[in-house]
């Protein structure tokens, strides 16, 4: 009797070398009906089929929870719990149409049912810009609405939209344009977090460069974290207060520019800007007692970028000089520090394709105020002296022809104490259907601004559907 | 403009039948013919990728493909227009909708290739460092289907030791087996350690490829079929490529071709990839023009 293994062995060889035996031929007629005009459903038939491809839907089921409970805070109380903390349906709407030459008119938006266990569920934060609460367990958000009008070489985008600088991914110091809402831990790349704000931007396309301007007529800042959410802190603890919105009795507006031009394996960018400080800080009102002010602050900076192929390599470098930025200080714990310097920043990184399935990507950011000890009364001290760092680590392999990709990242930063780890497994089941799970671990010292993560244990499950 | 194929594919055909002695000669004039259908041109495509397995005794998909359609733009340039530009976009599936290629392949022996990708969920156009493929690693997949970087290449051919292997009959067609071997700066670059190319006597078109790694085992097949005139060229309008090690095929199936349009040189730039009004605009325009 042949034992079973050399026959599946035999079977295995005999399948193999099958295919490459000439005698067997091609199925010349699997691919025929591409061929066949009447199959062709990427061109749109009627008025309705028009405006129906026009949009693109994505809808998706989020659970995530926190695995235990987390330890104490010596200040701000408990953090997290073993609990659930998103469950909901999110449903994404992007709509693109090019509705006459040179004209397009493009938006996206988000529709948010919160379900039983999700921490906004029957919640009543306080909406973004663009943002409305529908009741209690629904929210609206229109993420990006501009109309473009393109010439022969100038471009005109009016509307929210975002900016993107820097060359570095979702690490870099030249990123600052657009504001961020890291609302929940399941937003852990900056792509999702960026919020869209109102500007005018007119790109300029000559033969060797282009250049892009922009203006923005409403300056936004970073929103505070949502009530129960991840990142939040019951700040009723010690601290009675509440925050305050931004005083807008003076006009503000930021403004900015960027050359752009390739040469050789690289390119090469130059951006100068004036901007608002997207993170709010807050001092307590002298009028009243149990309110903060939040103080805006408004900058310079000047900016460059490059990157460069050297075949399976890329390497990134972004450079930035902030004039007029605020340093914190410890002095005085009932106001802001108003204290002014300027900070130079580096972010540097590299992606390298290991292969068709493998890719790494690392950056590591740096930033420090110079100048240190001028500007300080007697006893005053910066918060943060050294080098600020963060640095950020992407690891992707995809199996299975690419439909199962297994992702690891981690962020973190030495002079902030504090780590993000996270390992996500994504199945694409089809075209439509995709399957994604998660696990997310943090950490962060007492000293940390990110300490009410610390001892994080997170999972997460998440079913979409595209159409 | 069909007088002026139909003259141009004739003196290729003259000049195959008087000059077309060596391999390298052959390999030539058909990159230089496939080329002029590359040239000013506008193709819609669909690339259908699946596992693949034996059924009536003929190599097919055993399970539903996934499909991309995709639109692409190129033009030659540099010297004897043997430079390549195009830009290529998937206009399915949806969650793919609007991703861009912008791919500059130069003919220059040593000078790499250049790719850049435009995803709108991060909001700007990103360098790829696909680079070339070396001893243990595959050169960069397209759209993730198994035509690569390598596979599309023209050019280059002096980087390689071409021999006339035979004149042959493959599907009831004659043609030329030629077998290419690259150089030792080449073999750095590239998985395969030899290459068969049967090219079609008559049309000039590579009817199959079969690619060998180093232990001369083969791992990949490139078949076409299809084979029509699009204005007086003679080319495949199906490409088939097997991955003889995954047991995986992708086909792509070019369903509609326009060559010889007006495609504006700024067309092949990172704006195409950005700026979806300017594009759409410059689309609409080929579209029109397509057979």
């Amino acid at each position: 009797m042949i034992p079973p293994f050399i026959l599946i062995a035999g079977l295995l060889l005999n399948t193999s070398y099958s295919y490459a035996d000439d005698s067997l031929e091609f199925d010349e007629l699997a691919f025929d009906d591409a061929f066949d005009s009447s199959t062709d459903d990427s061109a749109p038939t009627g008025l309705l089929d028009s405006f129906i491809n026009d949009f693109t839907f994505k809808l998706n089921h989020q659970l995530y929870g926190q695995a235990h409970d987390q330890g104490k805070l010596s200040d701000t109380g408990q953090r997290s719990k073993q609990t659930l903390e998103n469950n909901r349906f999110n449903l994404l709407i992007k709509y693109q149409n090019p509705f006459a030459d040179g004209w397009l008119i493009q938006g996206s938006s988000q529709v948010k049912w919160f379900l039983p266990g999700d921490y906004e569920y029957g919640e009543h934060n306080d909406p973004n810009v663009a943002e409305f609460r529908l009741g209690e367990f629904l929210e609206f958000r229109i993420n990006e609405i501009f109309i473009q009008k393109s010439f022969a070489n100038d471009s005109f985008k009016l509307g929210r939209q975002t900016i993107v600088w820097g060359e570095v991914q979702s690490n870099s110091v030249l990123d600052v344009i657009n504001t961020r809402e890291f609302r929940d831990l399941s937003v852990i790349e900056i792509e999702d977090a960026r919020l869209n704000q109102t500007m005018l931007v007119w790109d300029h396309y000559a033969e060797n460069f282009s250049t892009s301007t922009f203006f923005n007529f409403y300056p936004e800042f970073n929103p505070q974290p949502r009530h129960d959410s991840p990142l939040s802190v019951d700040l009723s603890v010690n601290l009675p207060v509440s925050l305050n919105k931004p005083n807008r009795n003076n006009y503000i507006f930021e403004a900015g520019s960027q050359l752009k031009w390739t040469l050789g394996a690289s390119d090469f960018s130059l951006m100068t800007a004036y901007l608002y400080e997207n993170q709010l800080r807050f001092e307590r009102s002298l009028a009243h007692k149990y309110q903060a002010n939040a103080v805006t602050n408004d900058y310079f900076m000047l900016g460059a970028s490059v990157n460069r192929a050297i075949g399976k390599l890329l390497l990134k470098l972004d450079f930035v000089y902030n004039y007029n930025l605020i340093a914190d200080t410890y002095l005085n714990t009932r106001t802001s520090s108003r204290v002014k310097k300027d900070q130079l920043g580096a972010s540097l990184g590299f992606e390298y394709t290991i292969s068709n399935e493998q890719r790494i990507s690392t950056s590591v950011t740096g930033q420090y105020f110079i100048n240190q000890s001028d500007g300080l009364t007697e006893g005053e001290q910066l918060v943060r002296k050294n080098i600020v760092d963060r640095w950020r680590l992407l690891y992707t392999h995809q199996f299975l022809n690419n439909d199962l990709t297994y992702s690891f990242l981690t962020i973190g930063s030495i002079d902030d104490e504090s780590l993000l780890t996270s390992m996500a497994l994504d199945y694409a089941l089809d075209d439509n259907w995709s399957m994604m799970t998660q696990v997310i671990s943090t950490w962060a010292s007492e000293t940390s601004q990110a300490t009410v993560l610390d001892e994080g244990l997170r999972f997460g499950f998440n079913t979409r559907y595209s159409f | 403009m069909i007088v002026k194929h139909i003259l141009f594919a004739s003196t290729l055909l003259l000049s195959s039948v008087s000059y077309a002695e060596t391999g390298l000669e052959i390999l030539e004039k058909m990159e230089d013919y496939q080329r002029s259908i590359t040239n000013s041109s506008f193709i819609k495509s669909k690339l259908s990728s699946c596992k693949f397995g034996i059924k009536n005794k003929k190599i097919t998909c055993a399970e539903k493909p996934r499909v991309k359609l995709l639109e692409a733009v190129s033009i030659n340039e540099g010297v004897k227009n043997r430079d390549t530009k195009s830009v290529t976009i998937v206009l399915k599936p949806s969650n793919e909708k609007g991703i861009g290629m912008l791919n500059f392949a130069y003919d220059e022996a040593g000078k790499d290739n250049e790719t850049w990708l435009y995803l709108s969920a991060l909001g700007r156009v990103k360098r790829i460092a696909s680079g070339n493929s070396d001893d243990d690693s595959e050169p960069a997949s397209l759209f993730g289907s198994e035509f690569t970087t390598e596979d599309t290449d023209t050019g280059k051919l002096n980087e390689y030791s071409i021999t006339l292997l035979e004149e042959t009959i493959l599907s009831k067609r004659p043609v030329w087996k030629i077998e290419t071997i690259p150089n030792t700066q080449r073999a750095k670059k590239t998985r395969y350690a030899r290459t068969v190319v049967y090219v079609d006597k008559e049309r000039f078109v590579p009817l199959r490829l079969e690619m060998y790694d180093k232990q001369d085992k083969e791992i990949k097949r490139s078949l076409s079929s299809k084979v029509e005139q699009i204005k007086g060229v003679w080319t495949a309008r199906s490409q088939t490529m097997m991955n003889l090690t995954t047991n995986r095929l992708s086909n792509m199936v070019r369903q509609q071709i326009a060559v010889d349009v007006d495609i504006p040189k700024d067309f092949l730039t990172q704006r195409t990839l950005t700026d979806v009004a300017f594009r759409e605009t410059h689309l609409a325009t080929l579209r029109q023009q397509i057979e």
